[in-house]
């Protein structure tokens, strides 16, 4: 076969199998400038129906252009057997999202080997996956989970996108439409993307912003959640904070707590004012006291009266649960919010009321437009770029020691999955058959099993 | 040199190390160890054969060695056999006495025991060793010889240690090119335990372990009778890889200083220890002594912990004493770890009533090899001479 044509912008969004197709659907009429498109499958009657019109069909040899029926091993085959041919997609490229649903065929399987080719090519390569509902069985759970380690591993960084936790947005409806629910997913893992791009591609922002996104991400193979809120009216400052901080796909904030890497992200109309951006991100600074955070914000007139606050946050692999979902129940049950993590007494005095004791106010209260800000009604301005640009010296960007013990108290004594990428390996025994005594594979060291502590 | 009937060969294909022995059996029946041979092991895990050309290879060193040695040559072994494969159960045959006047013949004798013997044998796996235990007739436990006795009901009581047939193969296999015959397969755990414990001492009740490299195997002795054996997949270099993967070293350097600063348990004089290690730079490495022996105690701790596990009720037989060989043994504060858990004596086992030349009669690695040893001079004694039919063995009653 024909090596495929060579895509040109910096930017490049590469959609892998159906789901893949179907999440950057929502992205294709925001009118990004140096983006392209590319769509992946090894399906080509999927392909044909993408109205991406750059479609590459890969692995023929190795699934007769059959698709790969829900099996990991062929997607990874079929992207193994048609490399060269995959290889101008990423050739010049700054920046690829690969986009991709795990759990079935294709997207689990060739998602890590693209990873790989564009990390080669020399891109900043960040992963968008989307996870399966629980109900979809654990067979594709499974699959999944091996997918995103791998994903993860040659990847600098993967946003994951947990469609079960996509649900509990549709709590309050008795019974959410299908494709509402499916939308809705596809517009998250859309959102992480588009909230990027946007930070990047505006100008004036980008030289600055990539280099401290590749500072945050490269290398890091780490996983990544992702959030983003829009709120109106006169209190969407406070809003915007307490609904990032009680965000199902941030752990209700703890992710925000025990993130080592945190990107905010704030678009509003030109009505913004300073003191609503350094509310936004005092606060939330506050809550990742750990991290290396970078901050942009753009302003944007289609946006009037509204505020748009993303953020991405990495935990390092090593020592965090995994955001994967094992059940659904872990972050339904709470019937009530917990406390926000991040309220310092000393930052809420400074910013007035308590944002503890705020009333809660679901949904969105109105759009009535901000009045009295006038400002420059040009379409799009940058106001800040960079790390810890605000005034405040307590946003430097990585947290200093004394406020460190501050931030270990604040953290949830929730009882985590037991993540088994943490236990040592099985050194000399991997690959031997397990000595399995009463459900213990006697092969992990004892120490590691017992949790004996070395130090 | 030597009638053939005389020499018996023992021969161990172990994780750590081949090694082969060759003894004779003196006229008094005694036995003498005219030649020993090792060579490091490298295709073999856990006990099990991972890779065939290697253990022939190694196989062929040893017995060189030993060859050269005892200046004889060597046509059959006896062959010792582990891993997490090998299974010890005490079976139940229940046979009723058929005759007019109830009196017990040789022959209710021979069909309690095969009822014993084969129960629950699945088709895979293969009998190494069927060793009668004592014998119920009706009501009355621990008859040793039931023949001539009157009862409605005979039922015999039976050890038997089976293995994966296949994977007993794979050790079978190791000499098909070497043109070594197999005289009988042995359990290791079996042979250990015979070559260190005396009459007397399985008389009063002993726990022979045998802390190997790739396994641990055990057996109890009660009445000078085997009440149990049994195997566990976890040995030395378990603890080497702990180490290893504690420490985030290699593995050779991990086993060096198990070998030189290993111990049973963290003592105070190791709490906060350093281990300087020096590397190609100039700069040592430093390497915390308390991890290592934490991370060795732990391991240990386990192994012991299983064992007695494995032995439930059982172990309060061994009140005589536990008898440690096998490389494991030579950690030091062993046997107060083992004290510790299994709460009963436990002393150093070493190989007993061995006479020759060679250094290593008293190391506690060459146990299970002397052990061949002890187990082929006593099978040759019960051998009639010129045939020898291992299926005629097999039916032999084994009782020591």
């Amino acid at each position: 076969m024909e090596p495929t044509s060579a895509l040109t912008a910096r930017y490049r969004i590469l959609a892998v199998g159906r789901a893949g197709a179907a999440a950057v659907q929502p992205l294709l009429s925001a009118g990004f400038i140096d983006v392209e498109f590319a769509v992946l499958d090894t399906d080509p009657e999927a392909l044909a129906q993408s109205p991406i019109t750059h479609r590459v069909h890969f692995g023929e040899a190795a699934t007769f252009g059959l698709g790969t029926g829900s099996d990991p091993a062929r997607g990874r085959a079929a992207a193994e057997s048609d490399l060269e041919r995959l290889r101008p997609l990423f050739a010049g490229a700054r920046l690829i999202f690969i986009v991709a649903g795990l759990g079935g065929g294709t997207g689990s399987g060739a998602t890590p080997v693209l990873a790989r080719l564009a990390r080669e090519a020399g891109a900043l390569t960040l992963g968008v996956a989307t996870l399966p509902f629980d109900c979809e069985g654990r067979q594709r759970a499974q699959h999944a989970r091996e997918a995103l380690t791998a994903f993860r591993s040659s990847a600098d960084a993967v946003i994951c996108v947990p469609k079960q936790r996509v649900l509990a947005q549709f709590k309050e409806q008795e019974r959410p439409a299908l494709t509402e629910v499916l939308a809705a997913a596809n517009d998250l893992s859309g959102q992480s993307i588009r909230g990027l791009i946007q930070l990047l591609t505006r100008p004036g922002l980008m030289p600055l912003d990539f280099a401290h996104l590749e500072r945050l991400l490269r290398g890091r193979h780490a996983e990544s959640c992702f959030a983003t809120v829009e709120t109106t009216g006169p209190q969407r400052t406070r809003d915007a904070v307490e609904q990032l901080l009680r965000h199902p796909f941030l752990d209700r904030g703890q992710a925000l707590s025990e993130a080592d890497a945190v990107l905010l992200s704030l678009a509003a109309g030109p009505e913004v004012s300073f003191t609503e951006i350094d509310h936004v991100f005092t606060h939330l600074q506050n809550v990742c006291e750990r991290a290396t955070v970078i901050t942009g914000t753009s302003i944007d007139s289609a946006l009037a009266g509204r505020l748009v606050v993303t953020v991405i946050a990495s935990r390092n692999p090593t020592n965090a649960p995994s955001a994967i979902p094992l059940s659904s129940e872990a972050h339904s049950t709470a019937p009530q919010a917990p406390p926000l993590p991040g309220s310092r007494p000393d930052s809420n005095a400074a910013l007035g009321p308590d944002l503890m004791s705020a009333p809660t106010l679901p949904g969105v209260p109105g759009t009535a437009p901000l009045g009295g800000h006038t400002r420059d009604d040009s379409s799009s301005v940058p106001v800040f770029a960079g790390s810890g640009s605000l005034a405040s010296p307590s946003l430097a960007t990585v947290a200093n020691p004394t406020v460190g013990a501050l931030t270990k108290k604040k953290i949830k004594p929730t009882q985590s999955l037991l993540n088994f990428d943490t236990l040592p390996n099985r050194g000399r025994f991997e690959g031997l058959p397990a000595t399995v005594y009463q459900g213990e594979d006697l092969d992990i060291p004892t120490y590691a099993r017992r949790g004996i502590a070395l130090n | 040199m030597f009638k053939r009937e005389q020499i018996v060969v023992g021969l161990e294909i172990g994780t750590a190390k081949v090694c082969a022995a060759i003894g004779i059996v003196t006229p008094a029946g005694g036995l003498q160890v005219i030649g020993v041979g090792s060579h490091p092991s490298t295709g073999v895990r856990k006990g099990e054969i991972v890779d065939l050309n290697h253990a022939t290879r190694e196989v062929r060193e040893a017995v060189g060695i030993a060859e050269d040695a005892a200046g004889a040559e060597v046509s059959s072994v006896f062959l010792g056999v582990t891993g997490a494969h090998i299974l010890g159960s005490t079976n139940r045959g229940v046979h009723p006495i058929a005759s007019s006047d109830r009196t017990i013949g040789p022959s209710d004798v021979t069909a309690a025991l095969s009822h014993a013997k084969l129960q629950n044998l699945p088709n895979e796996r293969w009998i190494l060793h069927h060793i009668r235990q004592d014998f119920i007739v009706d009501d009355q436990a621990e008859v040793k010889d039931p023949v001539g006795l009157l009862g409605n009901r005979l039922e015999a009581r039976v050890h038997v240690i089976t293995g994966h047939g296949l994977r007993v193969g794979n050790s079978i296999r190791a000499l098909t090119d070497t043109q070594i015959g197999i005289d009988e397969i042995v359990f290791n755990g079996l042979s250990s335990a015979m070559t260190t414990l005396s009459r007397a001492q399985k008389d009063a009740g002993s726990l022979v372990i045998d802390l190997g490299a790739g396994t641990t195997e055990f057996a109890l002795y009660y009445r000078d009778i085997l009440r149990h054996s049994g195997v566990l997949a976890v040995g030395g270099d378990h603890v080497t890889n702990d180490i290893a993967l504690g420490l985030r070293i290699g593995t050779t350097l991990a086993e060096s200083l198990k070998i030189e600063h290993g111990g049973a348990f963290v003592d105070d004089r190791c709490r906060g220890g350093r281990i300087e290690v020096p590397s190609d730079t100039g700069t040592p490495t430093v390497h915390s002594l308390e991890h290592l022996r934490r991370i060795q105690e732990a391991r240990l701790e386990e192994t012991f912990e299983l064992v007695a596990q494995e032995l439930g009720p059982l172990l309060q037989w061994a009140r005589g004493g536990v008898y440690l060989v096998g490389g494991g043994s030579r950690t030091p504060g062993i046997t107060a770890l083992a004290q510790r858990i299994l709460q009963l004596p436990v002393h150093l086992g070493r190989s007993q009533d061995l006479s020759g030349a060679s250094a290593d009669l008293e190391q506690p690695e060459y146990a299970s090899v002397f052990g061949l040893l002890r187990y082929g001079a006593l099978r040759l004694r019960q051998k009639p001479k010129g045939f020898a039919r291992v299926k005629q063995l097999f039916q032999d009653t084994f009782n020591r």
